[in-house]
This record gives C-alpha cells, structure tokens and sequence, in this order.
C-alpha cells in the first residue's frame, strides 16, 4: 500500500505523466511506419533521455515501447501492412474487417483489446515479478526450441482448405529463415556473396512484401477495381454483447502473452499467433475466423500488448534483454548508472515504482491517445483509392530502406510481394509462411545448441520438463487439428457444412 | 488441376535448387554435428515430399474428374497491371540513387497516381510533392533517418 501511494505521489509531483504520454504518442507513430520497429523508435529517443532524470528517462522508453507495440495494429488492419512483427496476426480478420466496411469497429476492439492486455501485463509485471523471473531463468535451448516447435504446430490449422499448401508455404517461410550466417559456426548460407544478407532477412520485410505488396498487386490487377468500402466508417469501441464476446479471446490473449512475454526471445510475435489459434479453438464462431472475425482480431492484440509488459521482467529481474526493445530499455538503465537485478527493487526502489506509475499513465494514454489519432487514421485509408495506394507504396519504400538504410531490402520487398501476389493467386495461405520465417531461426539455433549440450543425444529433449511439456502440448496441438480438419472435411463432403470452415 | 500441378512442379524445383545450394554450404572446424547444412537438407527434402504429395493429390482430382471451377479470370491482365505496380517499384530503385529520395518519390507518387486512373494534372503534380515533402519531413528530418542522395547531393 506504501508504494502505491509513492506511485501516486510521483504522478503529482513530476511530470512521469507528460513524459508517460509523449513516449506512447511517438511509440504509436513509430509502430504504425512500416520498418520502424518499436526498438527503432526507442533508440531514436535514446540520447535525449541523457541528460533527464533516470525515473523518466526509463518511463518515457518503457512508455514508447508499450505505444509502439499497439501502433504496429493500425496499418495491420487499415492497409494490410503489420507495423511490426507481432501485429501480423492481427492482419487477418483486421484487415477483411476493413474490407467489409467494419475498419472503425476493428480498430475499437484493437484498441479496447490492447489497453485490456496492456494493464493485464502491468498488473503481472507488478504483482508475479518473483515467480515469472523464476520462469525465465528455467528456460534452456531445449525449451526454447520446443517453444519454436509449439509456435509452428498452429500451422496445421492455419492451412486454410489445403493443408500441403500450408504446410508447403511454411517449408518455404523456413527456407527463408536459412538465409544468412550459421547459428552455430557462422559460415555464410544462401547469401549469394551479398553481404547484405549476411544478417538474414528480416522477417518485417517478407511480411511487409506478402501483405502489403501483394495487396498492392492484388488491387491493381482486380478486374474491376474495388472501391474502398470503409467510407464513413467511424471508430466504434465495442459495446456491451460484444465486450461479453471478446471476453474469452481477452484471457486467453492475456495468459499466453504472459507466459510467453517473460522468456527471452520468445516475444509478442509467437503470443500473437498462438492467441488468435486458441482464440479460433474455443470459439463458437469459428467459421467467421479468417473472414473478419472481432475475436480474431481481440486474441493476438490482448496477447502483444500483454507481452509488452511482462518482457520488462527479465530486464529488470536479472538484466537478461529478450528482445532489442528490451535491450535498448537496458542500455537506458545502464546509462544512468542502474544495474538490473535483486539490488535495483531494493537500492533504486523509487525507479521502479516510478516506472510502474508512468506505464500505468501509458496504458491509460493509449485509449485517450488511440480515440485522438485513430479517426484521423480511418479518414487517411478512406481516400480516393488511387491516392490511398500510391501513398501506400510511398509508406512501404520510406519504412523499409529506414530498418538498414538499405536499397537492398527494398528489392527484397518487392521480391516477397511479386511471390505473395503468386501466392495468392494459386491459394497457398501467408500465414504458414510467416510463422515459418519468424521462427525459424529460434528452432533452429536451440534445436542445435541442445545437441551440442548433449553430445546428439536426442533424450535431451525429453529430460527437460519444459521442453518435453511444451513438446507433448504440441503433439496434441497437430493431432487435435488433424483431427478436426478431418472430421469437418468428412462432413464436408457428406454436404453438412460448407468445405471452407474446415 | 493443372494450377495445383504447376504449383506442385515449382515446389520441386525449388527444393532441387534449394537441396543443391545447400549441399554447397562450406564446412567449418566450428561446426557441430547437424552442421550449417543439416536443417536446409531437411527443409529440402520436406518441400520436395509436399511437392509430390501435390502432384498427385492433382493427378487423382484429374481423374476422379473433380475439377473445381473457379470464376473464369483474364490471367494475363491481371499479371500485366500487376507487373505495372511492380515495375513502377523497380524504376523507383533504379532512380532514387541518381535522383535523390524526394524527386523519386514524387515521380513514383504521380505514376502510381496516374496508374489507378487519375488523369494527368497539375494536381496529381501538386498532390506528389506535397506527399513526398511529408514523407521526407517525417523520416529524414522527424525520426533522422538520412534517406538517400536527397535532391541528387
């Protein structure tokens, strides 16, 4: 009760609340431009926070992740392009949402959704420090790698109607993965003898491509060309029936964003993806999954907002950073003279509470924020449509040469868009191919480092607890889709129910 | 049928180059006992067995004759206005190094513009500037991004 009324008091007697708000209004903006991670935002910010006061100069980082984090959802469901890499599962029903003239409504629940998640997470970040630093830390590379396995067992039911499609499109998002130097003995693969894929291709780049460029391609190449169909949409928070409905998505979004949040590099991508799948699972409506679902759209955002929070815990709890944001976060701490750990709660006490006070103001200057800059937002994507695409392609070109001040990835941006555009065209699901890409790398390196802990002995993997948990949890993941894919084909075919809902 | 057969004949070939580009990849004294090859040879060999399964999954729709039928679609067209936003995306990468940031994006803007049905006007010129002076304050001068070769320099 103490430290709620130092936290109080911090919001009366300094500015954390303007500072609070600036960092969540440059976070929006910086999370809403494709290619300008929330990590870029925050570096960007970096050396004004010199020459401030520490308390503030780790709200205003923590205060721009948390925007950033939420304005990766904006152009995710207005034009189809996930500001960051967490927000693609939110382009799914998002954007068809938009599509259907219901891009106020999606934005309101993404909105309502993200500040619901975002105080779930501060609330864990305040209250279960202890025990989810204890989690951290009891994540091995096999743990880690069977993670990466759970994250990609929601492909089977990510497929859409043609499960070799989806399963084919994540080989290729895998193949993807491959590009650059080798986890483990750093020889060069796939590069071509450009250097500039050495470090791999950013998984923003082939999202960027396959949504936005395809979508781009798509418009274009329509018959007739579509007109926009959100004219006169307004922002709409969800009333009463509906917040009762995106209850269910919320928690589950809220759980899995909290326990994937506080490991290391598991971050809101994975949440995202793992959300919105269990979100579909326990729906009564599954079939509207896909096809401009609020449930859909409520899961992954509740989850990276969540995730937002809670990926503070290791930072502050031992110093680990499990994402650049967080790494940027720990430069600011270090830079100010606070070491991470134990000793910060109790010899810098005043920080931390400050902290949570100022991402309490955050959350809170999400929603005022949000319903400012959001009907601006639906006002720029109901354009003439030809203005609305060139713009687009304009966004795309700035926000990608910004993440390397590379012309490189804009060819590679394109590249991934001309496939996209292939893609859709034949009918091999995104979604597969992304997941493919993101976790690639995170199977890849743990699955390896495991083996060189063990000597290639394979038990390793099932004398871990958490690695064997989160591997049978998998293997019950695949053969549930399975099965119900089966099941709704069978009656599918028996003419009970429309094929597409399988 | 025959789209599902073609897919399934470029995810092979992609595997074939995909598995000969790996089995190219140096070794290194660093290396551990799956090696920097392992993984893409499995990958490769996983994209080769979806390729087959495809085939023939499109081989017995054939003969089983469940050919879906799909909206009839000028395949062509849609490729050609397709490869035109695409090409507008490639003169832009072959201009801006010369041009600079600003005067290829107004170039890219007013194209796009006239492109989705716009007709040439002073507007649309008027409408490209503007658009790409406030991209340029946005990510040059707002977030200190130096884009490239700004008016040419």
């Amino acid at each position: 009760m103490e430290a709620v009324f130092q936290g109080l008091g911090l919001l009366v007697t300094t500015p954390i609340v303007f500072v609070a708000m600036a960092g969540v209004g440059w976070g929006i903006l910086g999370g809403a431009l494709p290619g300008i991670s929330p990590s870029i935002a925050m570096a960007l910010l970096l050396p004004l926070t010199y020459g401030m006061d520490p308390g503030l100069a780790i709200v205003l980082l923590a205060s721009t992740y948390v925007g950033a984090e939420y304005g990766g959802s904006i152009p995710a469901i207005l034009i189809n392009t996930p500001g960051t890499n967490a927000a693609a599962a939110t382009v799914l029903d998002g954007y068809e949402m938009q599509r259907q003239g219901r891009g106020g409504e999606a934005l309101g629940i993404s909105l309502y959704s993200g500040v619901i998640g975002a105080f779930f997470g501060l609330m864990m970040l305040i209250l279960l420090s202890e025990p989810l630093a204890e989690v951290a830390l009891a994540f091995t590379p096999m743990a880690y790698c069977a993670l990466g396995v759970l994250g990609l067992s929601v492909i089977v039911s990510l497929s859409g109607n043609s499960l070799m499609k989806g399963l084919g499109a994540a080989v290729l998002g895998l193949m993807v993965a491959t590009v650059g130097s080798d986890p483990i003995s750093g020889v060069s693969r796939f590069t071509f003898g450009q250097p500039e894929l050495l470090d791999g291709i950013a998984p923003i780049i082939v999202m960027v491509g396959l949504f936005a460029v395809s979508e781009l391609l798509r418009q274009a190449s329509a018959p007739v060309w579509e007109k926009p169909t959100g004219t006169g949409t307004q922002l709409k928070l969800p009333d009463g029936p509906m917040r009762r409905r995106l209850v269910k998505p919320q928690l589950l979004g809220s759980a899995i964003g909290t326990v994937e949040g506080v490991m290391p590099g598991a971050g809101g991508t994975i949440a995202s993806f793992m959300s919105y799948n269990e979100a579909r699972r326990w729906s009564r409506h599954k079939g509207e999954f896909g096809k401009g679902s609020p449930e859909g759209v409520a899961a992954p955002e509740t989850a990276n907002n969540t995730v937002a929070s809670t990926a503070l815990v290791p930072v502050l709890s031992f110093g680990i950073p499990g994402s650049n944001s967080a790494a940027i976060l720990l430069g600011g701490l270090l830079v100010h003279g606070l070491l991470p750990g134990p000793r910060l709660f109790m010899e810098n006490g005043d920080v931390v509470i400050g902290l949570y006070a100022g991402l309490f103001v955050a959350t809170l200057s999400l929603m005022v924020l949000g319903m400012v800059i959001l009907p601006v937002c639906l006002w720029l994507v109901n354009r003439p449509k030809a203005y609305l695409m060139a713009f687009i392609y304009a966004l795309i070109f700035s926000g990608i040469y910004s993440i390397d001040n590379s012309l490189f990835d804009l060819g590679l941006v394109l590249g991934a868009g001309a496939v996209g555009f292939l893609m859709r065209l034949t009918g091999f699901p995104f979604l597969p191919a992304v997941l493919g890409v993101v976790l690639g790398y995170l199977v890849e390196s743990n699955y390896r480092r495991s083996l060189v802990l063990s000597g290639g002995d394979y038990a390793i993997f099932w004398e871990d607890p958490i690695a064997f948990g989160l591997l049978l949890v998998a293997t019950l993941f695949i053969i549930g889709s399975l099965g119900t894919r089966s099941w709704l084909g069978w009656r599918a075919l028996r003419g009970n129910t429309p094929p597409e809902s399988a | 049928m025959a789209r599902d057969l073609v897919c399934s004949v470029v995810l092979l070939v992609v595997a074939a180059g995909y598995y000969y580009l790996a089995s190219g990849i140096a070794s290194s004294a660093l290396a551990d006992e799956v090696g920097a090859a392992g993984l893409p040879t499995i990958y490769a060999f996983a994209l080769g067995t979806i390729g087959l399964i495809m085939a023939l999954q499109a081989v017995v729709k054939g003969l089983l004759n469940r050919v879906e039928v799909g909206e009839a679609v000028d395949l062509g067209l849609m490729l050609r206005r397709a490869g035109g936003v695409l090409g507008i995306g490639i003169g832009y990468l072959l201009i801006v190094s010369v041009v600079g940031y600003m005067i290829a994006l107004v170039i890219v803007l007013a194209a796009m513009l006239i492109y989705f049905g716009e007709r040439a006007s002073g507007r649309i010129a008027l409408a490209a500037t503007v658009g790409a002076g406030l991209f340029w304050i946005l990510f040059d001068r707002l977030l200190g991004i130096p884009m490239p070769g700004i008016w040419g320099l």
